[in-house]
């Protein structure tokens, strides 16, 4: 996501009306704008095709989602598109395996979709579908906007999706953040796809409709029982090179460690957090997701991991190993870790 | 790896985020340097500018989901909306100022990251760009602000590629006379 290049002109009074034209906004200016327009983008009334994104009540939504589409030879098993999304993610692996079996099918159009499985912990709960093109035996169908509600009408946040269609049929995992502080006991979800489309139109084709298959909306609802977690107490702050680092909470589950860091004082470069390790019983995971909170002071910025923690107990810690900046160009913070202890009682 | 995998590794994000939040997103980052340069052409100050440039933007997101491509792509669509706004923003302005007088207007907001010689060459400019007629200016100021091709200001302004070079030709003869004047 780089800014257009500008245009090079020979021709000296080219050059020089070009000169005269290339305003760069100052800081401030560049800020007024941003403002104004992420505003919009967060409040924006996204048609229900579209809600999935939308930015929920957390501001943090995960811009950095890492999603894949691997395609798998003909007549590969379910099984085999599951693994090929799970590859060496522990953390998905196991959702799927401590997953509450289900059959909820529902067809619509040129689409048969199938929620097979789904789980929930404190921390996600993942769906589990595999849908299939009824009419096109060539054509993959994978996705549209996802929505996960639960009985009390609250909607969950779209953390992740992958998927890996073979010919026809495609398996994808999807993943919600749970609401805060964390999920527990059972609940009653609707699962909506209000359309599926084919992947291969949407890699070519920006606009929200691309490859758009015939059918839908397809609801799903099931009952889940949240397999829980643990809630960590975090321990005091720690401060390297004149920064200080307080882990303000931390939940760990089987699936993902997800928590708070406040950073004091408040980097001036918009660094993106790097390297942020939890340990406990032995066992050491990094985070895959990281959600500063623009404008918060101390600067607020939210973390997960993609893999868990069986029944974690006793000491631990979140070590964070560098501040990374956003941009090639501005100074970024490294050095010893910011070592950060935690209990699990 | 196949041509999926390939293609959809380009863009290395969530596909629901890549076709929903991310095109927006994308689309801003990528292009608000050049809407902020044409709003800026013909706003008094950067204040202006900028709202006039997040004003362009909110339009644009509402604008977004009915977004198809077709001719000039993305950059035509979006500067269309631009082009549009900034013409009802200087109706309004021009209404604002009949009622009261601004005893600013017209004065360029000095810019402390631009240096001296830069906020009197881009004064120069636009000093310059107002003896043009208000479409041909801002063709020029598409093509030599916001760096679009003939064919995408064409699709602003509602003419063919053909004709939009031949505006800007005649432009430019315009302008090197005008300087000279």
């Amino acid at each position: 996501m780089t800014e257009r290049q500008p245009a090079r002109f020979i021709d000296p009074f080219e050059a020089w009306l070009a000169t005269g034209l290339a305003t760069e906004p100052a800081p401030e200016i560049s800020d007024r704008i941003d403002r104004r327009v992420r505003a919009a983008i967060a409040g924006a009334p996204i048609p229900l095709a579209h809600r999935r994104a939308r930015f929920g009540r957390r501001s943090r939504v995960l811009l950095l989602v890492a999603a894949t589409i691997a395609v798998m030879g003909a007549g590969a098993g379910i099984l085999g598109l599951f693994g090929t999304i799970f590859g060496p993610v522990d953390g998905w692996r196991t959702a799927f395996d401590r997953a509450e079996r289900l059959d909820v099918v529902v067809t619509s159009g040129d689409v048969r979709a199938r929620v097979i499985r789904a789980y929930a912990d404190a921390n996600q709960v993942f769906v589990f579908m595999v849908s299939e093109n009824l009419r096109d035996q060539q054509q993959p169908t994978f996705e549209g906007p996802w929505i996960l509600v639960d009985e009390t009408g609250t909607e969950y946040q779209f953390l992740l999706a992958s998927g890996a269609p073979d010919q026809s049929i495609a398996a994808a995992m999807v993943v919600f953040d749970t609401p805060e502080p964390w999920l527990d006991g059972s609940r009653s979800f609707t699962f909506t796809v209000p359309f599926f489309r084919d992947p291969r139109a949407m890699a070519t084709d920006p606009s929200p409709d691309s490859g758009r298959i015939p059918g839908g909306p397809y609801t799903f609802t099931f009952a889940l029982t949240s397999q829980g977690g643990r809630v960590a107490e975090p321990g005091p702050p720690a401060t390297v090179n004149g920064t200080t680092i307080e882990l303000r909470s931390l939940v760990l589950s089987a699936t993902a460690a997800r928590g708070w860091l406040a950073i004091d004082p408040v980097p001036s470069s918009k660094p993106h957090y790097r390297r942020v390790v939890v340990r406990v019983g032995g066992r050491s995971n990094e985070a895959a997701h990281y959600e500063p909170v623009e404008g918060t002071t101390p600067l607020l910025v939210w973390f997960g991991t993609v893999s868990g923690f069986d029944d974690p107990a006793g000491a631990g810690t979140v070590d964070v190993q560098a501040l990374v900046p956003a941009g090639p160009r501005t100074p970024g913070i490294e050095g010893d870790p910011w070592v950060l202890p935690f209990d699990v009682p | 790896m196949n041509e999926v995998l390939a293609l959809t590794e380009e863009r290395s994000t969530s596909i629901a985020q890549t076709h929903v939040v991310e095109p927006f997103e994308s689309l801003y980052v990528r292009h608000r340097t050049a809407v902020f340069r044409y709003a800026r052409a013909g706003s008094a100050n950067d204040e202006d500018a900028a709202d006039l440039t997040a004003l362009v933007f909110e339009r644009a997101l509402v604008a977004w989901p009915r977004y198809r491509p077709s001719g000039g792509g993305e950059l035509a669509w979006l500067f269309r909306i631009a082009r549009n706004a900034a013409i009802d923003d200087a109706r309004r302005r021009r209404l604002a100022e009949e009622r009261e007088p601004r005893a600013q207007a017209g004065l360029v907001a000095a810019d402390p990251q631009e240096s001296l010689a830069q906020a009197e060459l881009a004064d120069e400019v636009r000093r310059l760009l107002a003896v043009l007629a208000n479409e041909t200016r801002d063709a020029v100021i598409l093509r030599f602000g916001a760096g679009l091709t003939a064919k995408e200001i064409g699709a602003v302004i509602g003419r063919s590629e053909a004709a939009t070079q031949k505006l800007l030709a005649r432009a430019l003869v315009a302008l090197k006379e005008a300087r000279h004047d």
